[in-house]
């Protein structure tokens, strides 16, 4: 049987809230803050749970595109050569159904380093200001998928004005 | 396609792993020695934190104190104090005759400070006490007595700092009825008049002392006339970066280019709080008279626009009783603050340098919570991990600070 991790935390917090929070020490200020936030931790899990999958494929394909506007702009070849073996894997594993979403993180963790090296590679180069610029301009859509993805936290000031997670991803 | 459990260098650091950031990084040789510990703890301790419990850090403080105290004394009321998602905190009474018996006997309230395995912010108790006791002995601004720091872990389960009882509120302990909305501390606007002159006055003494004359230990010397200091300062934190973080954000590492590029000559150096801002000072909440500036962890030597970027972001101010006025750390208008802190310190104040260091405390802020708060959490360093995971949430909201703020710098 395939477990329904939904149900599974479902349960979990349903235990947490009816039994154990009321056990805890209310004296106990870390031990109250803490099941408080582990409750609420595992809630959001919880809630981002469906949506994981695309919001790592989106993500993913962010980079990929910024990474193929980067290499446009190469002067260095090392670094553009790694940075495009790298999206090249990327754009293959976005193209494989086999691959979790795990897999797929570790995938965009490997072009995300690239990226990086390729950025600070460039530093000293004449395409400095132009890489920089363009980094600066993509990065507005990519923050705003990580603002939502941890918008129920509540530290945004305006969460309206942050799109849903699933308005983002399609979902 | 590789795993990231055994293949993570940053959580199994090698030597040659730490050494070629430190390389790469050029620090000062005290943030040098603080970072390259923090890399080669984290390769040797592989286990993750454990609770200490009270018994344990008053068994370390009597063993601390027994190398700095000659005559007798004991050490009584322990309790835990609660606060901060840093450090752990032990109030006790200190019953002595001084460090070298021969005072009267006396009672001393105190704080002990301590690590827990991996810190959201690694830093130098060294430069810390230094810093401190230099404030108290120029008369700069009120600050706790600082007494003593185990700096390695010698005695106690992790490095530790002691710290005279300060009393005092951070916050006033009835909100004001002209409460508005805003996040940061609203004091009210009977306290703010009284407060705000005191602290404008307090951070202007601050920022006015030379401290490129200063023989301070834990701090390479710094003359003004050169951005050296500041390129190390962008060196220290992007090695942070470079240590802790677990996935790379493209725009910290252009930010980190553009920072090392623009690093802007320092004209006069100043001590640096580093997180100076309303909420780190306690005040006498009956006299509305300033106790003690806290949270001196960060403390750096540089260009005092780092502080008043950090001070008069919008994170801190709300607006005031009219619904149009900004207040800045809930006290100032950002442009009272200028022309007062102008005149009190007969420093200028230059708009491209705050909007140079507005960039640097964004970067940085994102670094501690997205880099380092992630690895606390990723080794399971601390007594906090959960509230440390909770807060490193925030990490995209100040890295949208950062882009904004790199928008204005670069225009």
């Amino acid at each position: 049987m395939i477990p329904d991790i939904e149900v599974q935390l479902q349960s979990v917090i349903k235990s947490l809230k009816d039994n154990v929070l009321p056990a805890v020490d209310a004296e106990n200020e870390l031990a109250q803050q803490q099941i408080q936030l582990s409750m609420a931790t595992l809630g959001i899990v919880q809630e981002h749970l469906p949506l994981v999958h695309s919001v790592v494929r989106k993500d993913m394909i962010s980079h990929v595109e910024l990474a193929e506007a980067l290499l446009e702009l190469a002067t260095e070849s090392e670094p553009k050569a790694r940075l495009q073996q790298s999206t090249t894997e990327a754009r293959t594993a976005l193209n494989d159904a086999s691959l979790g979403f795990v897999q797929l993180q570790q995938q965009a963790r490997e072009l995300r380093d690239e990226i990086g090296l390729f950025i600070s590679d460039h530093a000293q180069s004449s395409a400095a200001d132009a890489i920089e610029r363009r980094v600066l301009a993509a990065s507005k859509s990519l923050l705003d998928l990580g603002r939502a993805w941890n918008k129920p936290m509540g530290f945004e000031p305006d969460p309206k004005a942050v799109t849903e997670l699933a308005d983002q991803v399609g979902g | 396609m590789t795993t990231t459990s055994t293949t993570d260098i940053r959580q199994n650091p090698t030597p040659e792993f730490i050494e070629q950031l430190r390389k790469r990084f050029p620090v000062e040789a005290e943030i040098d020695a603080v970072l390259t510990r923090k890399m080669q703890n984290r390769a040797a301790r592989q286990e993750a934190y454990t609770p200490v419990t009270l018994e344990e850090l008053v068994a370390g403080t009597q063993k601390l104190l027994e190398q700095k105290i000659s005559g007798d004394f004991s050490l009584e009321k322990p309790r835990w104090l609660s606060g901060g998602a840093s450090m752990l905190q032990m109030a006790f009474e200190l019953h002595w005759q001084g460090e070298d018996g021969t005072a009267a006997k006396q009672v001393t309230p105190m704080v002990l400070r301590m690590c827990p395995m991996e810190p959201v912010v690694e830093t130098s108790f060294l430069r810390e006490a230094e810093i401190v006791n230099l404030v108290q002995r120029e008369g700069i601004m009120p600050v706790p007595q600082c007494y003593w720091i185990d700096e390695t872990g010698e005695f106690l389960p992790y490095p530790a700092i002691i710290y005279g009882f300060v009393t005092g509120v951070a916050k006033p302990t009835a909100i004001p009825s002209t409460q508005v909305t805003g996040v940061g501390l609203n004091f009210g606007p009977e306290l703010r008049e009284k407060l705000a002159p005191q602290v404008l006055k307090q951070i202007a003494d601050l920022h006015r002392f030379d401290a490129s004359n200063a023989n301070i230990a834990g701090f390479d010397k710094i003359e003004a006339g050169s951005n050296a200091n500041v390129i190390k300062e962008v060196n220290w934190w992007h090695r942070v970066w470079e240590e802790d973080r677990g996935e790379e954000e493209p725009l910290l590492q252009m930010a980190a280019n553009w920072l090392k590029r623009n690093a802007p000559v320092v004209d006069h150096v100043s001590i640096l709080h580093n997180d100076l801002r309303s909420g780190n000072f306690l005040f006498d909440e009956d006299k509305a008279e300033v106790s003690a500036w806290l949270d001196w962890e960060l403390v750096s030597l540089g260009d005092r626009h780092q502080d008043l970027g950090w001070l008069l972001s919008y994170h801190f101010g709300h607006f005031a009783e009219d619904g149009e006025t900004f207040l800045a750390s809930g006290m100032w208008s950002v442009d009272d603050f200028y022309k007062q802190y102008e005149e009190a310190t007969g420093l200028p104040v230059d708009p491209t340098r705050i909007k140079y260091y507005n960039v640097l405390n964004n970067w940085k802020s994102c670094i501690i919570v997205m880099g380092t708060g992630y690895r606390v959490c990723k080794g399971s360093k601390s007594h906090q991990d959960v509230v440390v995971a909770w807060l490193s949430a925030i990490g995209y909201l100040v890295m949208e600070s950062l882009r904004v703020s790199l928008e204005e710098a670069m225009a």
